[in-house]
Formats: structure tokens, C-alpha cells, sequence
């Protein structure tokens, strides 16, 4: 299980490496923390001419407040996000998607870039993206442009990158706001695994009611599955037990999961509700009257 | 009093001691066979099918042959003259003989199966050139399933097994039907368990090298069974064995799976010889899940004679293995089937026993004992039969395998196992005491009068391990023997060179070995040098699997030790000038004077009891070994000034 | 100065103390160039895609899955492999004791990754509970020991460092 030959070039900077890319960028394979690419490098799954190494390339390397919004570089690492005060504070729904990502050995090597440019159908990042309407920046010698994050993912493993394009920020909405309280959760048969069924969830309350609330399943579609449906039903109401059965069922209704080796669509249904129940229970804990 | 009293008192035996080859694993100094090297070596990459079923109608191999760093590249056509296949042998007679060959000749019969092979100066190089071999199929229908395997009318896997079994066997014990005619009622079950596979943490390896100029092949190769691979090789590459060596260092993990010769392995040293150069060969994951061997897909379907009161009369089975597509070497595939079948009776009293068990062939990779082999499946059926009369007569499960739990011993069971001793009713007892079982049975009971549903599961089995020789002649195999061998050698410095012919890969046999050694000879265990998996240093064994190694190379160890000590008595003796019936090791020495032997210095000499005069004196042997030993007067007299002094001036002219 | 895309490059990577400077294939990985360029043959393969995590090296410190890093991408870097686990004195590391103690290896194969993951995932977690230890050890699979006495190492090891505080699971 060895790479079929490639060229490999790490760019010093982010203008080099897009100049190359306008040039070569059909057939090159854009490198990050390779928790990812290189399994399919090694697998001979993808058999780019030039693998572009973006590791070079600080200055994609920042995490920083920028009025209202969290802006993510590229090349931030899993495990420094995981770690930052200010994502911890202003993001926490990203801090805590976070630890379900693999494990240490993959989270101190993959980026946040990489994740959401892969686009796996289960990852965590990419429903965090969607579940926040977070902005995906993209730069090229063409210019910048964003994508707000339900446009960004098209099927799976596939995204609106075009060709010369790289990624190059995430833009996570980030109101500091009291009363805020967001979760993360997965069904897995190991810690680690990629998830059976997952959901983000955030929810924002003023005294009484629920102000907002952004739920997203993945695992359950080939894009981040953004659970309008469900948050519809919240907004506005006052939590209660009743409210969350309500919600459970509702989320279970929305999906039409697909069926695989690893489980079947009702089975991915049935879970979706679950964890719904789970996420809201504790995102609204002690909120309950 | 006279007598080798201390010698073989277990002391390491039944002790902690911590394994003495841990440290090798722990510093990564412990060798796997991908991590040798050998000078000018080539690398092997295999090209492989992509259909479970199909003809293959050619093979291009040109451009793979122009890549760069390619040496070679060969079809089955290049090589058919010169190797023969991989022939499983089984002695029943309903078993359809196939071949297994090397690389695939005109049809693939599961996906993975190699149908060429390239070598190159590295392993990325050899699998850009193996990228580069195009072949063309034409597809069959696959076979995937046992019930279509068996259907009129399908796809035929092997002419020479038509119906696509490759085994099969019907036997009866007692009267079935008269079991059946005298029930209260039966008992219908169908069970199937997946396919499993072994997936050891290290992929199978190979690294051959052939002496052209002295016609002997080395190789080194990831198996537990070093000694029975030897001979599969000389036989395929016709080599006579001894000029075959077959090292297996330590091994990532075997599980059975790694007692079974794959084609792609047994083409590395053919490869070796003839390119003239070392070749290795290391299995990635991906051919490793696709290609090495599976385990454990049967179904079962059985019917049990009950009477009222819960006593099952007799059983019916029909045991189906999916065997994929080839039957395995050495133990065939008759195997598995027939471990099954012969363990669906279980603990239980049931002299009527009918079975069929067929080993059915699929476009699936081939089965081969892995970790319990067809045992479980046998135990899941038992267990299943009582759990199900307990269900239908609202009985306890734990009372109604009491009910039928073999009570008198010994016992033979239907399917001919002798049952010395045992108490299973004891047994089970303490069992259900410990876990405790009624007390738990009390709380789901409650629990699901709330609706919540919680159980409790028992399985209770009788062990068959260690097989020997007419179990394996009942199973059809034909490649076995009920023996090992332990070949044990004093050296000059007093330390034991122990060559066993098991396999350690896990098991800490290293350690365990040199336990029963120490005990016997009166040494510590660092004291034993335990040598395996190396053809060329160990005498004809079986190696590890189905716990058979401590038994068997530990058995072999104690007789070996006690020919030591006779020999190293004769010696003393001689040496003394006394009888060997007089000596032995008293209290507080247990050291064997044998093991003593030696030109040395600052040593703690043994102490013998004897009853001979004091005039006996130190003598030095041919051979250099000396022995120098301290002798009191039996009966409890004080020693004399004169040995005293003797033992002294000993220990002196030692230091 | 990086003059563009190559197939080949020179690298310098500094192992277990030593600098060693080699041309390699862009496309060989770190874990193959340390087993058969530097001899290293105490990482191990057992997957090559960053599953199963026997091929754990660290890199500047941290974790990582040989097996998925190119060789290049390490250029400059600061490996550590088991080899370079024990002190020079011959005796053992504190986790190697623990776990020959403790009994957290059979076949041996996944057994310098373990060691290797240990002193990261104690590094981060000094003071870990007995389900702490299962999670933070996940990634690295083991087929023979049923991970129980792996985790009694690991949480024997975390004594021995010195990090215990009697918290338990």
C-alpha cells in the first residue's frame, strides 16, 4: 500500500501556492495535515501528478476575533483549537466538537481546513460549519470569494472548491452571548470511529423560551444535515420534556439516512431522535420548568 | 534422605514471574519478519482479481516488465512447470481434492486471489508496475452464500467438486428417531454466525533466499508452524527438506490463521530461487482482509428431542460452513465442519446424536481455524437447544442444563470424546454462586414487570484442546501428529539451551518453558535459553495452536530434564565414586550438580547428600567439566572436620 | 530556497538524538523511511492507513501515525521512536517497567506504539482516571490482550512518573 509517484512541493507562501494551483490545480491534491489525504495516497485512491504541501504556510496558522465572527485559518491544528480560550469562549460549540474527532495522534496532525475541504460526510467539522452558518473563504489568483457553509458542501467528499482554489479561513458566527448552551454528540462503535449518526447542537435562551437553536446531523446524508424542521418546532417555545420528545421525533421524521455496512437507514433514523433527545436534554438542562 | 527431592518441586511453576522476553518488545528490538533485511533483496507486489468468479482470459504483463526497478514479472503460465500447487489432504472419502495454485491458472475464484506477481528493486516500484498488468476477465457468476452454493444449478466453483462442497460427512450416534418418536415435543433452531477474520496486527511476510550453489533455501515467514510450512515448501518447490529452512521469528499476533500456507507466501521463496536474489514479501491490510484466511460463517440448523421434564433425548444438526473457495493447508477443510458438529452435544448427556455437516465452497476466502475454530458454533447450538426447552417448559435455563449435564464419568460422548473426569453440576453450581445468578434472575424479573428487559446468558463448554493424534485422524487431517519435541542441552557455563518446538508469539512460552526447565534442574529461569521457530536449531515440531504447546512442548521439557538429571547423576557418581541411587540435592540446595558443571569461578557449588566416606575426593572429568560438590553424612551426623575442609578447600581451588 | 515540485528530496531528520540526512522518494512515508533507511524496525506497520496506530512515532513531541506522514513533511523535525524511549544506561523507561510489570504486551507487535502513546497521552493527562486511560489510549488498537492490562500499565506508569494523586475511575 504504497503512493503511486508523485511530484511534492511545500509553498512558502499562500501566492505561490495558488499560483501553482491555477497552473496544476487539476491535478494536484492539496496536502494539510494528511490524516486524510495520505490513507488515500497510500490506498491509490487518488493519484494526483503534484501533491501541494501546505504545511509551510504560516500565516494560515491563527485563530483571532474579528468583530462578530471567529476567524479559523486553514492550517490551525485540531488540537490547537481544541485548546484556545478564545474558540473556548466565543465558539464553544467548535471547542467541543473537537475531541470526537479521531484521536490525538490525528487531531495534533489534521487542520481545520483540511476537515472541512474533505468534506466526509460524518465529520464534525463540517456540520459545526453548517450548524453556525459559518463562511468558508477561498482564494485564488482569480481573487477571494466566500461560501457560506450551505453552499459550500455539494455531496460527499465533494465541496464548491473550484480548480485553483484554496481554502484558506473559516468563519465561525460567534456572539458572545450568556444563556448559550451547545454539545456535541455521536453514536460510534469506538471512540474515534467515524460517526454512525452525529448532531451539533446549539441553543441560545433568553429568560424563558428558546431565542435560537441551530441543530446539524451528519452521518445521516451526504452533506451536513441541517435540522431546520427541528429547529423550527424550538424557537420560541419553553423547554420542557414534552417539547424534547416533540423535537426527537421530529428529527427522526426529517432524515432519510443511508443504508451501509455499518447500519441501516432506520436504524440511523431511530438513532438521530435519540440524540436528539440526549443533546437537548443536556443543552437545557436546569432550563426545563 | 536419597532421592532428587528438590529437583522438580514446583517453585517458578505457579509463581509470578514476569516474561523474560517482554523486554525485546518493549525496547523494539523483538524482530518480525518484514523487519529483516538481506542484501540485494527484491520486492514482490502481487496483482490481484477484482472478480470473486471469473476466467481470466489473458494476462499482460509487458508494460509491468518495461516499469523502472522491475526485475521480473510472471503469470501462472511462466511458472506452471516449475511449482506445484497447494494441495490440502483429507482422508474422507467424500472430500473433493483441489489445488490451490500459486498464481491463478484460467479462473480467479475469489476476489484478491493473485494472478500475477511483480519484483522490484522496492515495494512502491513493484506496485507501480503491478498497476501496470492489465487482465481480462471474463466474469462468472459468483457464489456467496452456503443456500446458493447448494441450489440446482449453480455456478460450479471447482470441476472437481461439482456440487460445491468440498467435504462432508453424515454420521449417526444411538437411535435418533427413536428420540424423536418417544419426545414430549422438539425443538427447532437455526443459527448463523458471520465470517470473521483474524486480522492480526502484523500481515503476513515472507523473506526467502535460495543458495544457488549448495541448493538450500532460508526463509523467513510469519507462521506458527514453522516446521509443517518446511515441509509444504520443499514439497511445492521440490526441494528436498533438509536443505528447506524455515525461520519464523517473532510474529505480530497468529490466531490459527497464521498455520495456514496462502499462495502468495509459498511463491517468495520460489521467486528467491528463481531470480537468483533474496525476495520478501509483506502483505498490506487491504490484501490481508481480502485474501487471508476467514473464519467461523456456518449455520446451523438442529432439532432436539425433548422430553417433558426437560431432558433432551436426542439431536439432529445439520452444520453448513461456508468454506469459501479453497480448502486450507494443512487441516483441510474438513476442519471447522467437523469441530462444529462434534461439539453440539456439549456437556450434555445425549447419546443420540445425527449430524450432517457440510464444508460448502463460495467465491469467498477460504476458511481456516481461527481462535476456537468450529467450537463455538458447537457450544452456541448446544446452549441455544437448553436455553430453548427452558423457554417452552418455563424452566429455569440453569436448571435445565443441570437436568442434562453428563453425570458419570468416564463418559463418551456421541461424537466420541472420552470424558475421563469431571463435575459439571458442581461446577456450574459454583458458577451460578459466584455470579450470583439467582439474585440477579430476582431483579429482571422485576425490572421487567417495569419494562425494562435485562438477561442473564449461560454458556457452559467442555474444552477440547491439545489434540492428539486420533482426534486429529477423526477430523480427517492428515498432516498432524499427537507429539512435540523439546531438545534440551547443558552448557559448559551451567545454562540450559531448551530448543522447543512450539511457537512463541504471545503466549510467553519463552518464560513458561524455562519455568518448567528451572523447576526441574534447579535453576532460575533466567538460566534457560528457550529456542524456537527456527527449523535449522529446533527438531521436528507442530508449533502453537489450539493450546496444545504447554502441554505438549512442557510435557516434552519435563522428560527431557529428567534424562538430564539421570545423565548428570551417572556423571556425579562417576565422579564421586558413588552409587546414583545415593545421590540427590538435600534441603536448601537446589542445585542440580549436572548443571554445575563448569570451568568457573565464584560460584556457589550444590550441596549432595550422600553416604560415602569422606575419603572421596574431587575428580576432575574429560570433557571439561569439573565439578566440584560438598558431601555430608546422611543421618543427621555432623559433617567431619575432614569434609569440611575438603568442601573448602574446593570452593578454593574453584575461585 | 524550494525551486518547485520534485519527485525526490533531500531531507534532514533528526532521530532520537541523531541528525541523519538522506534522499528520499516524495512519496515514502516517515515510518518507511525510518524502518529501512535508519534501521529503525521498532515502528511497525499494521495497516498504513492511520488506523491502528503501530506505527506511533512522535514528532517535536507530539504523537504521530508514521504511516501517514510523508518523510519530507518531517524534514527538520525532532523524531522520537521507541529505540530512543529507554535512558542510554540500558535500564528501562518508566512505562517500559510498567508495562513489563503489568503484563501490557503478548505478540509484541503493537507494543512500541503503546509505549510511545503512553508518554503523549500522559504528558497531557498526568493524573488520568481508569476511564480516561481507555479513551485517551483509543487509538491505538491491540488484538491480543483485550486492552485490560494495558490500561493497568498505563495507569501504573502515570504512578511511577509521579503524576498519581489516588484518583481512580
Amino acid at each position: 500500500m504504497k503512493p503511486a509517484p508523485f511530484q511534492y512541493w511545500d509553498p512558502p507562501t499562500v501566492e505561490d501556492a495558488i499560483a501553482f494551483l491555477a497552473e496544476h490545480g487539476d491535478e494536484s491534491n492539496v496536502l494539510s495535515g494528511g490524516q486524510s489525504l495520505v490513507p488515500l495516497l497510500n490506498m491509490r485512491l487518488v493519484r494526483p501528478e503534484y501533491v501541494v504541501d501546505l504545511n509551510r504556510l504560516s500565516e494560515l496558522d491563527y485563530v483571532r476575533a474579528e468583530g462578530d465572527v471567529v476567524a479559523v485559518g486553514a492550517l490551525v491544528r485540531h488540537d490547537t483549537l481544541m485548546h484556545d480560550p478564545l474558540v473556548a469562549e466565543r465558539c464553544p460549540l467548535l471547542a467541543r466538537a473537537i475531541p470526537h474527532i479521531g484521536h490525538s495522534a490525528i487531531r495534533y496532525r489534521g487542520t481545520a481546513g483540511g476537515s472541512v475541504a474533505h468534506a466526509d460526510p460524518a465529520a464534525e467539522l463540517p456540520a459545526v460549519a453548517a450548524a453556525l452558518d459559518a463562511d468558508v473563504v477561498l482564494r485564488s489568483t482569480r481573487g477571494t470569494r466566500t461560501v457560506p457553509a450551505r453552499e459550500f458542501f455539494v455531496t460527499h467528499l465533494t465541496t464548491s472548491i473550484e480548480p485553483g482554489e484554496l481554502l484558506t479561513e473559516l468563519r465561525f458566527p460567534a456572539r458572545a452571548t450568556a444563556g448559550k448552551g451547545s454539545a456535541v454528540m455521536e453514536l460510534t462503535r469506538r471512540h474515534g470511529d467515524f460517526a454512525l449518526v452525529g448532531l451539533a447542537g446549539q441553543v441560545e435562551m433568553n429568560s424563558h423560551t428558546i431565542a435560537s437553536a441551530r441543530l446539524c446531523a451528519f452521518g445521516v446524508d451526504e452533506v451536513p444535515r441541517r435540522m431546520t424542521e427541528v429547529e423550527a418546532l424550538l424557537e420560541g417555545q419553553a423547554p420542557s420534556e414534552e417539547l424534547v420528545a416533540d423535537a426527537a421525533a421530529a428529527a427522526s421524521e426529517a432524515v432519510e439516512p443511508p443504508s451501509d455496512m455499518h447500519a441501516s437507514a432506520s436504524y440511523r433514523r431511530d438513532m438521530t431522535g435519540v440524540l436528539t433527545r440526549r443533546l437537548l436534554s443536556e443543552v437545557l438542562k436546569g432550563a426545563f420548568e | 534422605m536419597a532421592g532428587a527431592a528438590d529437583l522438580g518441586e514446583r517453585r517458578l511453576v505457579g509463581a509470578r514471574v514476569r516474561h523474560v522476553e517482554d523486554p525485546k518488545f518493549l525496547t523494539g528490538q523483538g524482530m518480525y519478519t518484514d523487519d529483516f533485511k538481506l542484501p540485494g533483496v527484491l520486492h514482490a507486489a502481487f496483482v490481484r482479481s477484482t472478480h470473486g468468479h471469473a476466467r481470466i482470459l489473458s494476462v499482460d504483463l509487458s508494460a509491468a516488465r518495461e516499469m523502472p526497478g522491475v526485475v521480473a514479472a510472471y503469470a501462472a503460465a511462466d511458472i506452471e512447470d516449475e511449482c506445484e500447487p497447494i494441495k490440502a489432504p483429507c482422508s474422507y472419502d467424500t472430500y473433493c481434492q483441489t489445488y490451490q495454485d500459486l498464481l491463478a491458472r484460467e479462473k480467479v475464484r475469489l476476489v484478491g486471489e493473485p494472478i500475477a506477481v511483480v519484483v522490484a528493486e522496492d515495494r512502491y516500484l513493484a506496485e507501480d508496475a503491478a498497476d501496470m498488468v492489465a487482465v481480462e476477465y471474463e466474469p462468472l457468476e459468483a457464489v456467496t452464500s452456503i443456500e446458493q452454493a447448494m441450489a440446482d444449478g449453480a455456478p460450479v466453483v471447482h470441476e472437481a467438486a461439482p456440487e460445491n462442497v468440498h467435504v462432508w460427512f453424515h454420521r449417526h450416534t444411538g437411535d435418533v428417531n427413536k428420540a424423536f418418536e418417544e419426545a414430549d415435543f422438539t425443538v427447532d433452531i437455526e443459527l448463523r454466525t458471520q465470517r470473521y477474520a483474524a486480522v492480526c496486527m502484523e500481515p503476513r511476510a515472507c523473506l526467502a533466499r535460495w543458495d544457488g550453489a549448495v541448493g538450500e533455501l532460508t526463509v523467513w515467514m510469519s507462521s506458527q508452524t514453522p516446521h509443517l510450512f518446511r515441509t509444504a515448501l520443499a514439497e511445492i518447490l521440490g526441494v528436498p527438506e533438509h536443505k528447506v529452512r524455515v525461520i519464523a521469528p517473532y510474529l505480530g499476533g497468529g490466531f490459527g490463521q497464521k498455520t495456514l500456507l496462502h499462495p502468495d507466501e509459498a511463491l517468495v521463496p520460489f521467486l528467491a530461487r528463481k531470480l537468483g536474489r533474496p525476495v520478501k514479501w509483506t502483505s498490506d491490510r487491504s490484501e490481508d482482509l481480502m485474501v487471508s484466511t476467514q473464519a467461523r460463517e456456518q449455520v446451523h440448523k438442529a432439532s432436539a428431542a425433548v422430553r417433558a421434564d426437560g431432558r433432551v433425548l436426542g439431536i439432529r444438526a445439520d452444520i453448513y460452513a461456508d468454506n469459501g473457495a479453497y480448502s486450507c493447508w494443512p487441516v483441510s477443510a474438513a476442519l471447522d465442519m467437523g469441530q462444529a458438529a462434534d461439539n453440539v452435544t456439549g456437556p450434555y448427556d445425549i447419546p443420540n446424536y445425527e449430524r450432517r455437516a457440510y464444508a460448502v465452497v463460495t467465491n469467498k476466502a477460504p476458511m481456516g481455524p481461527y481462535r476456537g475454530v468450529g467450537r463455538p458454533h458447537g457450544c452456541l447450538t448446544a446452549e441455544r437447544i437448553m436455553d430453548e426447552v427452558a423457554r417452552r417448559l418455563d424452566m429455569d435455563p440453569a436448571e435445565v442444563r443441570l437436568k442434562n449435564f453428563i453425570r458419570e464419568f468416564p463418559y463418551v460422548t456421541a461424537s466420541e470424546f472420552h470424558l475421563e473426569s469431571g463435575d459439571y453440576v458442581a461446577t456450574l453450581q459454583l458458577g451460578l454462586d459466584k455470579f450470583g445468578y439467582k439474585e440477579l434472575r430476582q431483579e429482571h424479573a422485576e425490572l421487567a414487570e417495569r419494562g425494562i428487559y435485562r438477561g442473564v446468558g449461560i454458556a457452559f463448554n467442555v474444552e477440547q484442546s491439545a489434540h492428539g493424534k486420533s482426534e486429529w485422524e477423526r477430523k480427517g487431517v492428515m498432516i498432524a501428529a499427537g507429539y512435540d519435541t523439546a531438545e534440551m542441552r547443558v552448557e559448559p557455563d551451567g545454562k540450559v539451551r531448551l530448543a522447543v518446538g512450539l511457537h512463541s508469539h504471545g503466549q510467553g512460552q519463552e518464560t513458561t518453558m524455562a519455568q518448567i526447565a528451572a523447576d526441574q534442574l534447579g535453576l532460575e529461569v533466567e538460566d534457560v535459553n528457550v529456542v524456537f521457530g527456527d527449523t535449522g536449531q529446533v527438531p521436528y515440531g507442530f508449533g502453537s495452536y489450539s493450546s496444545r504447546a504447554t502441554i505438549y512442548c512442557g510435557g516434552a521439557t519435563i522428560l527431557a530434564a529428567q534424562d538430564i538429571v539421570a545423565k548428570a547423576k551417572t556423571i556425579a557418581a562417576h565422579m564421586l565414586e558413588a552409587n546414583p541411587n545415593d545421590l540427590g540435592s538435600g534441603p536448601g540446595s537446589s542445585r542440580c550438580a549436572a548443571t554445575r558443571a563448569a570451568q568457573c569461578s565464584g560460584r556457589t557449588w550444590p550441596s549432595w547428600r550422600t553416604t560415602v566416606p569422606p575419603s572421596s575426593r574431587r575428580e576432575s572429568i574429560p570433557g571439561s567439566t569439573r565439578f566440584a560438590s560438598t558431601w555430608r553424612r546422611s543421618g543427621g551426623r555432623s559433617p567431619t572436620p575432614c569434609t569440611s575442609s575438603r568442601w573448602r578447600s574446593t570452593s578454593k581451588r574453584a575461585t | 530556497m524550494t525551486p518547485g515540485p520534485s519527485s525526490r528530496r533531500t531531507i534532514r531528520l533528526e532521530v532520537n538524538g541523531t541528525v541523519h540526512e538522506r534522499e528520499v522518494d516524495v512519496r515514502r512515508s516517515l515510518g518507511d523511511v525510518l524502518r529501512e533507511d535508519l534501521d529503525l524496525t521498532g515502528t511497525h506497520f499494521g495497516c498504513e492507513h492511520g488506523v491502528c496506530g503501530a506505527c506511533t512515532v512522535q514528532v517535536d513531541g507530539a504523537a504521530v501515525r508514521s504511516c501517514i506522514m510523508l518523510a519530507v513533511q518531517a524534514d527538520g523535525r525532532s523524531i522520537k521512536t521507541i529505540e530512543g524511549m529507554a535512558p542510554a544506561n540500558g535500564a528501562l523507561h518508566p512505562i517500559q517497567q510498567a508495562f513489563w510489570d503489568h503484563k501490557g504486551q503478548q505478540c509484541g507487535f503493537c507494543t512500541p506504539a503503546m509505549v510511545l502513546a503512553t508518554e503523549d497521552f500522559l504528558r497531557r493527562n498526568p493524573t488520568p482516571t481508569r476511564e480516561e486511560v481507555r479513551e485517551g489510549m483509543s487509538g491505538n488498537i491491540c488484538r491480543c490482550t483485550g486492552y485490560q492490562f494495558i490500561v493497568d500499565s498505563v495507569l501504573a506508569a502515570a504512578e511511577a512518573i509521579g503524576g498519581s494523586n489516588g484518583r481512580s475511575s
